[in-house]
């Protein structure tokens, strides 16, 4: 079992030709990436569509990359955008139960100095609203390391069959010890953005081409709560790749390594 | 003929929410409107986006008009990026039904009577996909659209495809909005190429030789003229320049408009970015003057 994001070329336009690629390059799972970052609303029509899609191509979602939106923020600190954010996020749960999946991914963004109070008021307001409404569904919101002071206070408030952790190696990368920060809440880890990079620039490049200390983040993610496959959010724009199926066939190839790698860990 | 010209109140005048930009909070522009001396609206944010309005977004923006002492004189519906009407892909066709629902009930919310549509244009090699789509979205938007008092104007883009739909439905559901900008490129279209072409050979935006578009379109049309998009351009490329700044016959226009079933005030849709003007104020200023001096022309041939 093996995972990669839809949007590896694009998260805009009609997601079947990649959805294509991905099945062809022997992948089981993908991470439903498309509109992670507007204000997209699906309708019933196509969610049915992306069924019909992921059964011919014999792809099943692993999780979905929810949207913080633009207009539509559910931390926003104006109430009607905040409520708007809010039914944004409902949308995607509805849509990942659908889909037969059940984490959606989210980032939290995090306070205003100016203003820290109110952040806190919006995110909490939103997640007592959303609550109900996932555990309805089956649904856990994944949220994903962007402020670790936010993530562990949001960790603590909620509890674990409701809100859980997303690493993102990538972002982590790009900190002093962001690993040494996942460490420390691995029993909430639920869903893993997996990427590499130069610890300088968020590059999505593919596993084992930057800094990320792969060998580590294996004994980590041996030793967490997460459960699923190797999930790869690489993409093609700094890979070096121009052909996306050598760039997928590259990424099944590291992929396949790097569980290797995380179940030699579990076995010592 | 326009009632609001008819009533010689000069200060009735109305420019789109996006004469600077659509991005972001509409509510600077809306107060710059106001303060400019313009008593209306179009509200054409997200008029080319799959953005769908919800019941909070929609009261904000009634709070903003009240705030702000503008009225609404019409929405500018969306075609979609994904959400497409008009498209033979079923899934992408519904998803466009609902958001032509959501347009339509943010006009009624607003205190509108009329959602401005692009029609799109059909395929040359399989045109078929193309209208039976477009027939059963305008089907199912008709008892929708019925029940909450608005209406549905097509705006010219491809002529070949609005003066069908209009002959199939009702006034009382689908009207005609003249965008003067493009009626102005169909002309140029027309007159550079006629010559050259072939009879029979498609011109541009659905024009053919013999089949008049432009302001000849409009004449054919204007018992079903609904709503106004005025601007000006070269003939060359779609600019939304200020009125008076470009090749569109504006007294021809006016003569039309005088004798045609529109109601409304005078509407502008120009935008600042290939305007040569920098300043807001200074660009609203002018098209206010602009738009008071047609409005004062169409008086004159009524």
């Amino acid at each position: 079992m093996l995972s990669v994001t839809t949007d590896f070329a694009t998260d805009k336009g009609d997601p079947s030709p990649f959805l294509r690629y991905i099945a062809e390059a022997g992948f089981s799972h993908v991470h439903w990436c498309h509109h992670f970052d507007d204000d997209f609303a699906y309708f019933d029509a196509e969610v049915e569509q992306m069924r019909t899609w992921l059964a011919e191509y014999g792809l099943q979602v692993l999780d979905l990359h929810a949207s913080s939106g633009v207009e539509k923020q559910w931390f926003a600190p104006e109430e009607y955008r905040r409520k708007a954010g809010v039914d944004l996020v409902k949308n995607r749960i509805e849509m990942v139960a659908r889909l037969d999946a059940s984490v959606i991914v989210m980032h939290a963004g995090g306070p205003n100095p100016r203003d820290q109070g109110l952040y806190w008021t919006q995110i909490r307001k939103s997640l007592d609203e959303i609550e109900p409404f996932a555990r309805e569904r089956g649904v856990r919101i994944a949220i994903e390391n962007g402020t670790w002071s936010v993530l562990g206070s949001l960790l603590k408030a909620y509890p674990p069959d409701y809100v859980g952790l997303c690493y993102d190696s990538g972002h982590a990368n790009m900190e002093p010890d962001g690993m040494g920060e996942m460490e420390r809440l691995k029993d909430r880890l639920i869903a893993v953005h997996l990427h590499d990079n130069n610890g300088r620039g968020d590059l999505h490049n593919p596993i084992f081409s930057g800094t990320v200390d792969w060998a580590r983040l294996a004994r980590i993610l041996a030793a967490s709560a997460y459960t699923g496959p190797v999930q790869m959010e690489i993409t093609l724009e700094h890979s070096g790749f121009a052909d996306a199926a050598a760039f997928l066939a590259h990424a099944r190839e590291t992929g396949e390594r790097f569980s290797a790698m995380i179940q030699d860990a579990k076995e010592l | 003929m326009l009632e609001w010209v008819a009533k010689e109140n000069p200060s009735v005048l109305s420019i789109t929410s996006i004469y600077a930009s659509d991005d972001g909070n509409a509510l600077t522009y809306l107060h710059r409107i106001a303060d400019a001396g313009f008593s209306h609206v179009l509200w054409s944010h997200h008029g080319y986006d799959d953005f769908m309005y919800d019941a909070g977004e929609i009261q904000r923006v009634r709070t903003w008009l009240k705030e702000t002492g503008l009225a609404l004189l019409d929405v500018h519906g969306s075609i979609g990026i994904k959400k497409v009407w008009c498209s033979p892909d079923e899934h992408q066709r519904r998803a466009g039904v609902e958001l032509v629902k959501n347009r339509l009930e943010l006009a009624a919310r607003l205190s509108g009577q009329t959602v401005i549509m692009h029609t799109g244009a059909p395929d040359p090699s399989d045109p078929e996909p193309f209208w039976e789509a477009i027939h059963r979205s305008l089907d199912e938007l008709e008892p929708f659209a019925r029940v909450l008092g608005v209406r549905i104007a097509l705006e010219n883009g491809t002529w070949a495809v609005v003066r069908p739909l209009l002959a199939a439905y009702s006034p009382a559901f689908v009207g005609h909005c003249y965008d003067s900008g493009h009626g102005n490129l169909d002309e140029a279209w027309g007159l550079r190429t006629a010559a050259s072409e072939p009879p029979g050979v498609r011109l541009g935006a659905g024009y053919h030789p013999g089949d008049e578009g432009g302001l000849g379109g409009l004449e054919q049309l204007r018992d079903r003229l609904i709503c106004i998009h005025l601007h000006d351009n070269d003939g060359a490329s779609d600019s939304h320049m200020p009125l008076f700044s470009g090749t569109v016959d504006w007294a021809r226009l006016a003569r039309i408009l005088a004798a045609s079933s529109y109601t409304g005030p005078v509407s502008l849709e120009t935008v600042m970015a290939e305007s040569g003007c920098h300043d807001e104020a200074a660009f609203l200023a002018h098209a206010f003057d602009t738009g008071t001096r047609f409005a004062e022309m169409i008086r004159m041939e009524v």
